[in-house]
């Protein structure tokens, strides 16, 4: 026991002893997804241990923090947002031993690392719901949303689940529905209730406890609901675009299931918790409708650290405007909360072929490096890896296989990483991978990128460790230029330093005009090979110029 | 252009004179049928699933049970999330359970033993897998579009109205290759047929025809009360503050019976195409039957709608004594309700079926407690099968089985899991035939069986009943030779004595000038039926009755039934005995 408490203070300390309580403004945060990282089981299913081996690739990306999404105990029917112990570590995944020693390997390579908390529901075989559903009068009782019927036995509003259908469930036990966001195997907790929140802050100084450098929390604006129940109003801007539409979600306005007031209350007790540890950080995950609005409150001091709301892992298309429009939109001044961009993660299509691009964009993935903010790298992004074609058989995804042909699901993001084409299961697993790695994601595999100097892996690295020590680019004032078309451009500066990043987002060259004085002294070591000319820069597609200003 | 009302047909319904008693003798009328829950009966096999073959092994034991028929459950292919009633294709048998060779000498054997064969048709749904579906759901404007029930959301996202599944929440499912929604009374896997398209509801009668030009000899349609829905969707009420005579499966507080469902069961447009149905039987030499399953409804006063002047179905069957609950008082009103509102219909008797609970643990639970299950499910079977209308035995009753006790985690049936434990569902009565005591499985299958066969079910099995002449097994093969010789109890009039002589249950049947009186004793004390010092003459010589006259009248021990004959109706009327 005192064994134990020994070790969890000093990787405590480890944390907390790092260098400085700010490093997460400009911090490049590595994705995982444990899954399909690297198998070292055989069981076909990625683990804690598999990280640990690959820390050194991880750390050589120049990246500062890694994000592991959930690896504690779940029925994994949506593969791991489906908590049923919020402190262990599922046994396909390995072991708390495991996890200690990756953090305080991870932390002796100076990557953090940032947890996934699903605090918003439970799995409904975790004990808290077992036992709240036995009836109405159990302790938990209230620790979930229940509610009588209609008169009519219908469910008590209109809500509807994200993953389709009514969010209300029927329980016989209490002859009542209770609610759910997603899944019906993921009943919302009851955060109206104290104890809830006590519980859940209990779950997260349980991990702070035992060193993690801060959460990325699911869904952070799902945590309340309207007590009264009112029906959402109906959604008057029926909202267009093929990645919404076969949903009826967007039909309605959500302004009653999630999004309230008392949430941020809640946001903040967590925060306090988290500084109590010092260094600490959160980064939320927003929902898209109201993002922007969203996302200034949350993002407020004393909240959230960090969030991301779905803005660019959404697009179809993203150009210079669209990134000036959020980031506009999310607020850049010296006050303003920090976003966290991101292009790719476990639940979105991969940019490459969301975009309809032929080839990666490292052009787009350096800019967003630089703007002001953080960002998160989704493991495999750094290869360039398309979207993985999953056949329907294949399809493990619960929101796949409802929505199944109009959207796919999101197996097509989560498929194995691709570490040696040389290797079974390109050196992922020794057993049957649980998705299957494609032919086309063989090709790209680390090893074969590792052996061409220009590879997306070798230029997103060289990028990645160059910017890493440059203060401006990571917490520097930001300042737009107004150059439209293919071209974004801004400024970013730090007690005396400026420097201009100029960034070619389309497939044609193209000419950045600014008065000589503007365009700074071309910096090197970056990979990008943009010529400066007196006046302007020209900038081939997907080229990048970088100038210093004296 | 017809007018949809329910009013209207009730009211149709209600005109006409009762049906005069012996008037019409159709062989199905007042028939006795044994209803074969194909899964559990006998697995030939080996495979744990109970199979046509295993049907064709233990017709002699059906045939010597003297009854005039079978009903099979489905044995379509199917992926088998409702056992069957979920079919994929209407015209083939599933390989678990046979072949279609398997089904043809099926056919043969039993006509060969004087056994009529029905089959089960499921008319209103389908599996989601079916070929249909599969091409309805895919968009728009397919062939098959319109072959569902489709409806956009609400404005807000929501299903178009507020109807539930019979099997626990909504009745509308997403399906987002169409951005609208589908219709499915039952589980999300069973959408509903849209019969009011005419291309869809002659590719139904297609199937009807197929398995008629096979020879069988009828059929029972499942769920007829959801043949159609109200072509606006309209929301159901809640039902009434001053409660509802519907009587609903699903346990107490299933969601389901808080709505009056005047918009998704039982709806005016379904008797037209009834009527279509019906269209095809007829032209069949001899006539082909249908006999539908009639809920959510109240049945025992609206079986006359589907039935009228043996229009529409010729029979149908119900819930109602199976919901009634154990109160004998009730049971009493309730029979007096089906006598008095049944017309020139038929409606058939059912304690028990595989959507229900064992009848002796249902109906009798008192009895079985106090260590009468023999004698409870004798009387039940006695009662069943002298009231009018016949019945149909579901496999087990001969046996007086009780309700298996099947635990949560073997549990199968989706309805069950759904709503457990407000309601455990139907594999309690699932569980598969105990043919020997000691055979592997009770002599059910070879392999494993698909549900457990349970302890008690074993000491109850057909060898060891076969070798006592006690038996309930024993008793229904006497009773049922007897009844073939008793005319007034098939085709006869009848009228139930009321309330007022609980705990006895006391019914006439008439015809012919002649009247039977059956008694039934619902209560663990001798009782005493006083009908004058003649009664040892009136009193019927009937297999398994155990009354005795006396100069009061009949005593009945506890459980005891008796018959009892008079002149004519009147005379009937003048002994009845009770205050």
């Amino acid at each position: 026991m005192s064994l134990a408490s020994e070790t969890n203070s000093s990787v405590a300390q480890a944390a907390t002893g790092a260098a400085d309580a700010t490093w997460w403004r400009g911090a490049v945060i590595y994705h995982i997804y444990p899954r399909s990282f690297l198998d070292t089981s055989g069981n076909g299913v990625g683990d804690l241990a598999g990280i640990c081996r690959k820390l050194d690739y991880i750390a050589g990306l120049g990246v500062d923090a890694v994000w592991i999404s959930p690896f504690v105990e779940s029925p994994m029917l949506d593969f791991g947002y489906d908590v049923s112990d919020y402190l262990s570590v599922d046994p396909l995944f390995g072991t708390m031993d495991d996890f200690e020693r990756l953090v305080s390997e991870a932390h002796a390579r100076g990557l953090k690392v940032l947890m996934d908390q699903v605090l918003s529901h439970t799995s409904d075989k975790h004990p808290w719901f077992l036992e709240s559903r036995r009836d109405r009068r159990n302790a938990k009782s209230d620790w979930y949303v229940w509610a009588d019927p209609k008169p009519d036995g219908s469910p008590p509003n209109n809500w509807l689940s994200v993953f389709g259908g009514s969010s209300w469930q029927w329980e016989p036990r209490r002859s009542q529905y209770y609610l759910h966001n997603f899944l019906r195997q993921q009943p919302d907790l009851n955060f109206h209730n104290p104890d809830v929140q006590e519980a859940v802050l209990d779950v997260c100084r349980y991990w702070l406890d035992r060193g993690v450098d801060g959460f990325r929390l699911d869904v952070c604006a799902f945590y309340f609901h309207d007590r009264t129940l009112r029906d959402n109003p109906v959604n008057p801007a029926r909202p267009t675009g093929s990645h919404f539409m076969f949903n009826p979600y967007s039909l309605q306005l959500h302004v009653r299931d999630i999004a309230q007031d008392e949430n941020l209350h809640f946001l903040d007790r967590l925060r306090a918790l988290c500084d109590s540890y010092g260094g600490r950080v959160l980064l939320g995950e927003l929902h898209e409708s109201e993002g922007e609005a969203l996302h200034r409150k949350y993002t407020a001091p004393g909240r959230l650290q960090l969030a991301y709301g779905y803005w660019l892992l959404g697009a179809d298309r993203i150009d210079a405007d669209t990134i000036v429009g959020t980031a506009r939109a999310l607020g850049y001044e010296l006050d303003a909360g920090w976003p966290c961009w991101a292009l790719d993660n476990h639940d979105f299509t991969r940019s490459l072929s969301r975009l309809g691009r032929n080839g990666p964009s490292i052009a787009l993935t350096a800019a967003l490096a630089c703007l002001r903010g953080a960002m998160c790298l989704y493991q495999g992004a750094e290869l360039g890896l398309p979207q993985a074609d999953v056949p329907f058989e294949r399809i493990v995804d619960p929101y796949g296989r409802e929505f199944y042909p109009a959207y796919h699901g999101r197996d097509g993001s989560r498929t194995p990483m691709p570490w040696d084409d040389a290797e079974p299961n390109c050196g992922f697993s020794n057993g049957e991978p649980w998705l299957p790695i494609t032919g086309a994601h063989s090709a790209l595999s680390v090893a074969a990128q590792e052996r061409m100097p220009g590879s997306t892996l070798n230029r997103v690295r060289q990028f990645l460790n160059w910017r890493r020590d440059i203060a401006p680019l990571r917490t520097g004032s930001m300042a737009f230029c107004e150059t439209g078309g293919d071209v974004l451009a801004f400024y970013r500066a730090l007690e005396g330093r400026k420097i201009l990043c100029a960034f070619n987002l389309g497939t044609a060259e193209t000419e950045l005009r600014l008065p000589a004085d503007d365009l700074g002294v071309p910096m090197r070591g970056h990979g990008f090979t943009a010529l400066r000319k007196d006046g302007s820069v020209v900038l081939p597609a997907d080229e990048a110029y970088f100038g210093e200003l004296s | 252009m017809r007018v949809f009302d329910r009013e209207i047909d009730i009211a149709r319904a209600m005109l006409r004179e009762p049906l005069k008693p012996m008037a019409r003798q159709e062989w199905w009328r007042g028939c006795v049928l044994y209803q074969v829950y194909l899964r559990s009966f006998k697995d030939a096999s080996g495979d744990g699933i109970g199979d046509l073959r295993g049907v064709v092994e233990k017709l002699d034991y059906i045939r010597d049970l003297n009854v005039d028929g079978l009903w099979l459950t489905p044995f379509y292919p199917s992926p088998q999330k409702d056992f069957g009633y979920d079919i994929v294709d209407f015209r083939n048998v599933d390989e678990r359970h046979g072949s279609m060779e398997d089904f043809v000498e099926l056919l043969e054997e039993a006509h060969k033993r004087g056994l009529k064969v029905l089959i089960d048709f499921i008319p209103a749904h389908t599996s989601d897998e079916h070929p249909w579906f599969k091409e309805s759901r895919s968009s728009r404007n397919n062939p098959k579009a319109d072959w569902y029930i489709w409806s956009d959301a609400s404005k807000d996202g929501a299903p178009p109205s507020n109807w539930l599944s019979s099997f626990g929440g909504p009745a509308w499912e997403w399906e987002p290759r169409r951005s609208q929604y589908y219709y499915h009374p039952f589980l999300t896997c069973q959408p509903a047929l849209n019969l009011h398209n005419e291309e869809t509801l002659k590719a139904v009668l297609h199937q009807m025809e197929f398995w008629f030009d096979r020879g069988v000899d009828g059929m029972r349609f499942d769920a007829v009360q959801c043949l159609s829905c109200d072509p606006d969707f309209r929301s159901n009420p809640p039902v009434s503050s001053s409660g509802s005579s519907v009587l609903y499966g699903g346990g107490p507080n299933n969601p389901f019976g808080k709505q009056a469902h005047l918009f998704d069961r039982d709806v005016p447009e379904a008797l037209d195409i009834v009527a279509r149905m019906r269209d095809v039987a007829d032209r069949y030499e001899p006539e082909r039957i249908l006999i539908g399953e009639l809920a959510d409804t109240d049945s025992s006063r609206l079986s006359d709608k589907y039935t009228t002047e043996g229009q529409c179905f010729h029979a149908v069957y119900d819930f109602d004594l199976i919901n009634t609950g154990p109160d004998v008082k009730n049971l009493a009103r309730l029979l007096e309700a089906r006598s008095a509102f049944l017309r020139t219909g038929w409606l058939m008797n059912v304690f028990s079926n595989h959507d229900s609970k064992r009848s002796v643990s249902n109906m009798t639970e008192f009895a079985v407690d106090a260590g009468r299950r023999r004698d409870a499910a004798k009387l039940l079977l006695f009662m069943q099968l002298s009231l009018r209308g016949g019945g149909i035995i579901y496999q087990g009753e001969e046996l007086g089985l009780p309700q298996a006790e099947v635990e949560y985690e073997d549990l199968q049936d989706p309805w069950g899991r759904n709503l457990w434990p407000d309601f455990e569902g139907r594999d309690g009565a699932r569980t598969p035939m105990p043919w020997s005591a000691d055979g592997d499985a009770g002599g059910f299958s070879a392999g494993e069986p698909w549900l457990p066969v349970v302890e008690e079910h074993l000491k109850l099995a057909v060898d060891r009943q076969e070798a006592d002449p006690e038996s309930n097994l024993r008793f229904v093969r006497d009773f049922l030779a007897w009844r073939r010789e008793q005319p007034i109890l098939k085709w006869g009039g009848e009228r139930v004595h009321g309330d007022d002589c609980a705990p006895l249950i006391v019914w006439d049947r008439y015809g012919d000038g002649r009247v039977l009186t059956c008694v039934a004793n619902f209560s663990l004390k001798d009782a005493l039926f006083p009908c004058g010092a003649n009664a040892s003459e009136r009193l019927v010589a009937v297999p398994g009755s155990t009354a005795r006259a006396t100069d009061h009248g009949v005593v009945l021990g506890p459980l005891a039934f008796a018959i009892l004959r008079s002149k004519d109706h009147a005379a009937a009327l003048d002994s009845r005995g009770c205050a």
